[in-house]
């Protein structure tokens, strides 16, 4: 009985710390599979660039092989940049899961994609660390969200080649680490902040312009296929 | 003194250049041979690492350039341990230097100051200790340095801002302590570079630094006041906007006529016109033709110009107006499939045999109540042609020709059979579809046609074509064709090309002969009488062993069983004068048991007794 006793209880205790050991191991490696296939599950990938995105691999560092990740060491799986530019993945929602990244993650590199969405108002509090954000020449649509002043390292913010509206946010100001930005080629319209003056022209031309002669340009074509119209008519 | 000084020393480098650029190898040699001597290796890693060599670029976990100097040393994740040496600093082209995840102690040796081409130092996971060198600020080319997860002591230095071209820093995880630059290339980092040290402070780490002023918030912002100018606004505005109308209609009147004239095709597209002035569409090398054209070509399918009239139609002879000879097939109206789009899939699919021996597809027609299909003109007519209905002119076929004749016409059907992709089954294989060019050469033709007239008839599933004589028993009993259906046609055929006899033909009743022509040859064979086989218009002039080997490939072909016929590529083989001799004689020790069975009932019965005392055997042991 009482060594029975004993035994149970040396038995539990070891079941028990065993336990943690493997929780607590895993639990970093679990969030950045999370974050990366979660983009995986959201995304849509016509050319299969994330076929490397094999999740039954358990060596140490294996995400690190993956397409378009890069991380802090080898052997760690802890993501430092996410490079999918130019990869044609489609959504219509740049994905939350972004946010299981957002420990470790400085660059976000989505340029040259199809995602059709607005700017989630989130990005800096999924990802506060980000010093890089690229998501140029995608069909972004919507406001520039001011809440990209959390990314206050943020040190290149390149936009430009979407759909955005609105005006610059007054509130970046305050973000004194950029170097690099570009709204370029956009619907944008109102007054650039005091903070861009010494920054490159090109970033924010064929915004508002751009758009007036687009309009009038429709205008025109309309009328004079309407005006075709009734001569093939007679 | 100094001039001295210097003539030797260029003497010296005259005299020992080549021993300079070994001495330089070994040297870095010898460096890494240091390291190898100050770490302990339980695993052996470095075993290979041998001084007594040349250089070390043939060492594991060493790799160099082309001119021999180290550029890479690999040995993360090795369970080294020990110290690094300050010899390492001799490296001069080493540009990645990968240590990461071993158990190596003690400081990080100056010396790697010295590395200016290094563009990776990887030390992280290990026991370092001590500070990180100041050195480390002159790596003008360095990317990538991660020292973190070690012991190390002191400030960061203040000369790593000066790298410009760095783009990660990781010194987690360590011991250090003072003042976080944030300027120069440190403004790429945050938070997690510098995460789990002593006492780090500075705005990244959110401490402020003892003896500093507190952190001062921002100053407020003010945002700037709109610009106004409304005049120059409105008259830049204008003409703008005028600029802009004018390109628009640039743009758009090219547009625009376009448009017009697109709007305008559809009408004539539609408009309904004579079948006579269907557009000529070429398909790839297949050309459509206008039913018009056809007419002229052979004088309004006139009787005079019959060729032939075939199981599928009739055959017309006619002349393009490019001058071009053609044989026009008019396919049999009542079979005529409905829909457009299964022919024209077909003809394309027929176009696509292409061989010497196949007869080329020139190009169709296709109406509503007419289907057409255009080949070119064969001067020499066909095989059943030339055998039983040449001119009196014409030379009947000598025996060169003829086995010319049949070797060209089983390549043909081989062609069909294992290079077209579907497979094509001919299924009409006989004399009169075996053509002759100008030069004699076989082109077999009517291919492919049966597929052409199944749409009607697809509810039949025991339709059967060809002709009398050269139709395969199995297809005549079951309705299914195959390869193998196709072999005995050849077979038959070869039979009228060696004796040049129908291969069905009442008249050899008569004579009290078989009216097959497969059984009147094996009938005469039987009686040894080689001589009354072949053609008389060979006037015996022909090779008595060559005819006997075409008679014997023309039996194996035409036997009663598929599977004991030969493929076609095989029969192209034996034509060739390989394997026939074998098939032969295996196909004789069958003939010859089957006839020893017809011939011999008695010796049948006697078996069976003998199967009956076998029985009793049996029984009479078992009790013992």
């Amino acid at each position: 009985m009482n060594p029975r006793s004993s035994l149970c209880s040396s038995l539990f205790m070891f079941i028990t710390l065993l336990g943690l050991h493997v929780y607590f191991a895993s639990s970093q490696v679990e969030d950045y599979v999370r974050c990366l296939r979660g983009i995986e599950d959201t995304v849509s990938d016509p050319q299969a660039r994330l076929a490397t995105w094999r999740f039954d691999n358990t060596t140490s560092g294996f995400i690190c092989d993956f397409e378009g990740v890069s991380c802090w060491g080898r052997r760690e799986n802890r993501v430092l940049g996410l490079d999918l530019r130019d990869t044609k993945l489609s959504g219509n929602k740049i994905p939350e899961a972004l946010k299981y990244c957002g420990k470790s993650i400085q660059r976000l590199d989505l340029a040259s994609d199809s995602f059709t969405s607005k700017i989630p108002r989130e990005i800096c509090t999924w990802m506060p660390f980000l010093v890089s954000i690229d998501l140029s020449s995608n069909k972004l649509s919507g406001h520039i969200p001011p809440t990209i002043v959390n990314c206050s390292y943020l040190n290149e913010l390149v936009l430009s080649n979407n759909q955005l509206s609105g005006s610059i946010p007054s509130e970046f100001g305050s973000l004194n680490r950029l170097k690099k930005f570009s709204v370029a080629n956009n619907r944008l319209s109102g007054t650039i902040p005091e903070i861009f003056n010494g920054f490159d022209r090109e970033g924010f031309e064929g915004n508002s312009k751009k758009n007036d002669i687009i309009i009038v340009a429709a205008g025109g074509w309309l009328v004079w296929e309407a005006a075709w119209e009734g001569v093939i008519n007679l | 003194m100094e001039r001295e000084l210097w003539g030797s020393v260029f003497i010296y480098w005259v005299l020992l250049a080549r021993p300079l650029w070994l001495v330089s190898a070994n040297m870095e040699g010898d460096a890494l041979h240091s390291l190898r001597t100050n770490l302990q290796d339980p695993n052996n890693v470095l075993q290979s690492w041998d001084p007594t060599l040349v250089n070390p670029c043939t060492w594991f976990h060493v790799t160099c350039n082309n001119d021999n100097s180290v550029i890479r040393v690999d040995l993360g994740n090795a369970v080294l341990s020990g110290q690094l040496v300050p010899q390492l600093g001799q490296l001069k082209n080493l540009q990645y230097l990968e240590l990461y995840s071993n158990n190596i102690s003690g400081p990080i040796p100056n010396d790697l100051g010295n590395l200016t081409n290094l563009v990776s130092l990887d030390l992280y996971l290990n026991r370092f200790s001590g500070p990180i060198p100041e050195s480390l600020g002159k790596l003008s080319k360095l990317r990538f340095l991660r020292l973190n997860n070690n012991s190390l002591t002191g400030p960061i230095p203040m000369p790593l801002t000066n790298i410009t071209a760095l783009q990660v820093l990781d010194l987690s995880n360590n011991q250090l302590s003072g003042v976080v630059p944030d300027n120069g290339s440190f403004s790429l980092f945050t938070p997690i570079s510098f995460n789990n040290n002593l006492d780090l402070c500075g705005p990244v780490t959110g401490h402020p630094c003892p003896g500093s002023p507190p952190f001062s918030p921002p100053p407020p912002f003010v945002p700037p006041s709109p610009i106004s100018a409304p005049e120059g606004n409105s008259a830049t505005g204008a003409i703008a906007g005028g600029v802009a109308a004018g390109a628009a209609l640039l743009f758009a009147a090219p547009a625009i006529v376009f448009a017009w004239w697109r709007r305008r095709k559809p009408q004539e597209f539609f408009f309904d016109v004579p079948a006579e002035e269907d557009p000529e569409v070429h398909l790839g090398q297949l050309k459509r033709f206008s039913l018009r054209e056809l007419q002229v070509a052979t004088d309004t399918f006139s009787n005079k110009n019959i060729l032939g009239r075939g199981g599928f139609g009739k055959v017309y002879k006619g002349r393009l107006t490019d001058g071009s000879l053609v044989a026009v097939k008019r396919l049999k109206e009542e079979r005529t499939p409905g829909g457009e789009l299964q022919f024209q899939t077909e003809v394309e699919m027929i176009s696509m045999a292409v061989h010497r021996n196949l007869l080329r597809l020139r190009g169709f027609c296709m109406t509503p109540t007419e289907r057409l299909l255009v080949y070119p003109y064969m001067a020499n007519g066909s095989v059943a042609s030339c055998l039983r209905e040449r001119p009196a002119h014409q030379q009947p076929l000598d025996w060169p020709t003829r086995k010319r004749i049949a070797l060209g016409s089983a390549r043909g059907l081989s062609y069909l059979h294992d290079h077209c992709d579907p497979k094509i089954i001919h299924r009409d294989v006989k004399a009169a579809n075996i053509l002759l060019d100008e030069e004699f050469e076989a082109v077999v033709g009517d291919f492919g046609l049966a597929k052409l007239m199944d749409y009607k008839d697809t509810h039949v599933t025991t339709a059967v074509r060809g002709t009398i004589g050269h139709i395969a028993p199995e297809y005549l009993s079951t309705g299914k064709s195959s390869e193998k259906t196709d072999v005995f046609g050849y077979g038959i055929m070869l039979l009228e090309l060696i004796t040049g006899q129908r291969a069905f033909d009442l008249a050899r009743l008569a004579n009290d002969d078989d009216v097959m022509l497969l059984d009147w040859v094996k009938g005469l064979l039987k009686e040894k009488k080689l001589e009354m086989l072949v053609d008389p218009d060979l006037h015996s002039n022909y090779i008595d062993a060559e005819v006997e080997q075409l008679i014997q490939v023309a039996l194996l072909c035409s036997q009663g069983s598929p599977m004991d016929r030969p493929k076609m590529s095989e029969v192209v083989r034996m034509l060739e004068g390989d394997g026939l001799a074998e098939r032969w004689d295996e196909w004789q020790k069958v003939e010859v048991l089957r006839q020893e069975v017809e011939l011999a009932p008695h010796p049948n019965s006697d078996w069976i007794v003998d199967s009956t005392e076998n029985l009793h055997a049996v029984e009479l042991s078992g009790p013992r």
